[in-house]
């Protein structure tokens, strides 16, 4: 279905692509991350969009510069072609253990909530094999798959409403009280829960009207944050400081509160559906690992795809000690962090190195 | 083929996953339990176990075991029951007052709350002597114990005095700085099952428990807007009159003057019904003694209003959530120390404006 350097993405494709990528498992725990911040987490968000939005500013202009290239290519560009090599390889690493953190994360979840007498492994392998099915697809198939997954999944936002009527509005009033030690805490924890967007500096050159790209992106951040807002809002009204910062899964226990006659454990329902939102974001990051591997042999191969998912699935089934899994996962999240930043370096990079070295 | 593998895949995978589940068949859905007091290691737990469709004369099993833990005790429970015991359709949990009373009910709700196959939906209620008697009593009219149960706790307007408390509301109320935990008091009958008071909790024990119509208020003050029909005494001039007024729209406005220094209330109900009954001698064609009726009956629920009030004063606690007026606008951490405070030191003015709606269709 792609081809190299097609440009396929209509408007669409890229607002579903940024903001469906950025709602991973985070969203099922952010009201967590962020408790502390106490009650005064739910206008977090905002301020999450509003950074992000600006952080997205510079990997657009960077990216504008090199309308043909993904960033493995303007690695190779800017840096020479063995440390731009090497800056890859070290992306794709990262790229490998974020990839095994989400999946992971998610089983987790799936583990303690729907198969509490049963192995992951099978439900694993079949995550997989869809996970490789939809991204053999190319990056078209994956913003369709994205589009889909919103309209399938979204609408259980509805059952935040027996959260929301059996709350307290007034806990949300704006008190702005915490120290800015809970805001930088809040912060670092809960920014996770945007990392996603910055996967446009590798689909951007499929992207068909490029110069709109950055208004695409942004509607995607707030479609997003807005998302996010609602959720983190129920959730301070719904519980005390305590339960925010002890229920591992708050979402899980809104949609605990749901009463209806039909149906009896609708968390059940909404976290097994979550897998869509679970697979949009993996398989957007497994896309650009594919691509990261085919720009370092400098060969577009299938083969490429099904290599990086067993070595993805057999690295999530290597029995690391807990302290160290957790070790690894968190300090990848920490290195998503300086990757978002890192476009800005990047740029000033572009502006200092001359022109003369090919660069366009 | 290439295509169709995938799917031949996927159904290989659900054949082998056949194998290892379990049945609906082998499982025994506890939907009721019950907590008392043993002695002072262990408690006594009864787990009361519906079957849909049997054979015998009970549709319900019900097993007793002394146990330091829930788990425990849930492992115990299986071994005599023929069928593995699982949570997943717990609906209603019951403590004993004296369980209540010394201060395990937080403990067992922390567990359940833990637990994900444990919905937050579950109800709570104590039971004036033992809790195992109501679970054990036969009720004859009753299809089974466990669903007249679930359904007395539900909520409905005529017993909307009661808070039905759900695992949730306990935790949210027991966590929180701010309130208090309240939840239904039952009584046993002889042939049924009445939510006689409300229990209060002060952290995690209980301590008292308030009346009906003293709760009916302290939901009204919380904020509810249909309350749950009221019976009203007024005596007036030796004379003694009373009303039945229902259907009742609660309007609550409370508004605090933000210091917690020195506190301020003000509490404004604005209350609407219909008088379905009335024994007196007044003549309520006439306006003037149909006015003079309403500010009566206003009067004698702002008195009532007020010693509720006086009455928490004195247990120093907050069920109603009066701190929280000023917690909203508090900058800083909000402690229990403040809510004590609050409490003890806050000034109140209450007004009740009743308006009477209708006396029925007659004149």
């Amino acid at each position: 279905m792609e081809q190299n350097h097609t440009k396929v993405l209509n408007g669409y494709h890229v607002v579903f692509l940024v903001q469906n990528v950025m709602i991973g498992s985070t969203l099922l725990t952010l009201p967590n991350l962020l408790s502390p911040a106490g009650y005064s987490q739910w206008w977090f968000p905002l301020l999450f969009a509003l950074i992000a939005n600006l952080l997205v500013l510079p990997m657009i202009w960077l990216v504008s510069k090199y309308k043909e290239h993904d960033l493995f290519a303007i690695h190779e560009k800017l840096f020479g072609r063995w440390v731009g090599k090497g800056l890859n390889l070290f992306l794709l690493g990262y790229l490998i253990v974020l990839i095994a953190a989400i999946c992971e994360g998610y089983l987790d979840l799936i583990q303690v909530v729907a198969l509490p007498d049963r192995t992951t492994t099978w439900p694993l392998f079949l995550f997989f094999l869809v996970l490789v099915y939809i991204t053999s697809g190319g990056i078209k198939s994956i913003a369709r798959y994205c589009i889909m997954s919103f309209f399938l999944v979204t609408w259980i936002i509805y059952f935040l409403k027996w959260g929301m009527t059996d709350g307290d509005i007034r806990h949300a009033l704006p008190l702005f009280n915490f120290t800015a030690q809970e805001l930088f805490t809040a912060t670092k924890k809960g920014f996770i829960s945007m990392s996603g967007f910055e996967l446009i500096l590798f689909y951007f050159p499929y992207i068909i009207h490029q110069q709109r790209a950055f208004k695409q992106a942004s509607l995607g951040i707030w479609i997003c944050a807005i998302l996010y807002l609602v959720t983190v809002l129920t959730s301070v009204m719904y519980f005390s400081i305590w339960q925010l910062e002890n229920v591992l899964y708050p979402v899980l226990y809104l949609f605990n509160a749901v009463k209806l006659s039909f149906l009896e454990r609708v968390d059940v329902l909404a976290i097994s559906l979550w897998v869509f939102f679970i697979l949009t974001t993996t398989t957007a990051y497994l896309w650009v690992v594919k691509r990261g591997i085919d720009s370092i042999r400098m060969a577009e191969k299938k083969s490429h795809l099904y290599i990086v998912a067993t070595v993805i699935f057999l690295f999530i089934n290597i029995p690391f000690p807990k302290e160290v899994q957790k070790m690894i996962y968190e300090r990848v999240f920490y290195i998503n962090y300086a990757f978002i930043i890192w476009p800005l370096f990047l740029c000033i990079i572009h502006l200092v190195k001359p022109a003369k070295e090919g660069v366009k | 083929m290439k295509r169709i593998l995938p799917i031949f895949l996927l159904l290989l995978v659900g054949c082998s996953e056949q194998g290892k589940q379990r049945s609906v068949e082998d499982l025994a859905m506890a939907s009721s339990i019950a907590f008392d007091m043993s002695d002072e290691e262990e408690m006594r737990m009864t787990v009361s176990l519906p079957y849909p469709s049997t054979e015998s004369q009970e549709n319900t099993q019900t097993y007793s075991v002394d146990t330091q833990l829930i788990q425990e005790g849930l492992v115990k429970v299986s071994a005599q029951a023929d069928k593995m015991v699982i949570l997943n359709q717990l609906r209603t949990l019951l403590f004993s007052e004296e369980f209540a009373r010394n201060g395990h009910v937080a403990e067992v709700i922390e567990h359940f709350y833990r637990n994900s196959t444990v919905g937050n939906n579950v109800r709570l209620a104590i039971v004036k002597e033992r809790a195992e008697d109501v679970l054990r009593a036969s009720f004859l009219d009753k299809p089974n114990t466990d669903s007249y149960l679930n359904d007395l706790l539900q909520p409905k307007l005529h017993t909307s005095f009661s808070p039905f408390t759900t695992m949730h509301d306990f935790q949210y109320t027991e966590t929180s700085p701010i309130f208090y935990s309240t939840v239904p008091y039952l009584e046993l009958k002889e042939d049924s099952v009445e939510i006689a008071r409300v229990a209060l909790f002060d952290t995690g024990k209980m301590i008292d428990t308030i009346s009906r119509r003293e709760s009916s208020l302290m939901q009204a003050l919380k904020g509810l807007d249909k309350l749950s029909p009221l019976a009203i005494t007024i005596h007036e001039d030796g004379e003694k009159e009373q009303v039945h007024i229902e259907l009742i729209e609660n309007k609550v406005n409370i508004k605090s003057n933000r210091q917690v220094a020195s506190p301020q209330l003000s509490i404004e109900l604005r209350l609407q019904g219909a008088l379905y009954e009335y024994k007196g001698n007044k003549d309520l064609g006439k306006e003037k003694e149909y006015k003079r009726l309403e500010t009566e009956i206003s009067q004698r629920i702002k008195k009532d209003v007020e010693e509720l009030i006086e009455k928490m004063r004195e247990l120093e606690i907050d069920p109603i959530g009066f701190s929280e007026y000023f917690r909203m606008y508090y900058d800083g951490k909000w402690t229990e120390e403040l809510t004590e405070q609050i409490i003890k030191s806050v000034a109140y003015e209450v007004t009740v404006d009743f308006n009477l709606l209708n006396t029925g269709t007659l004149k």
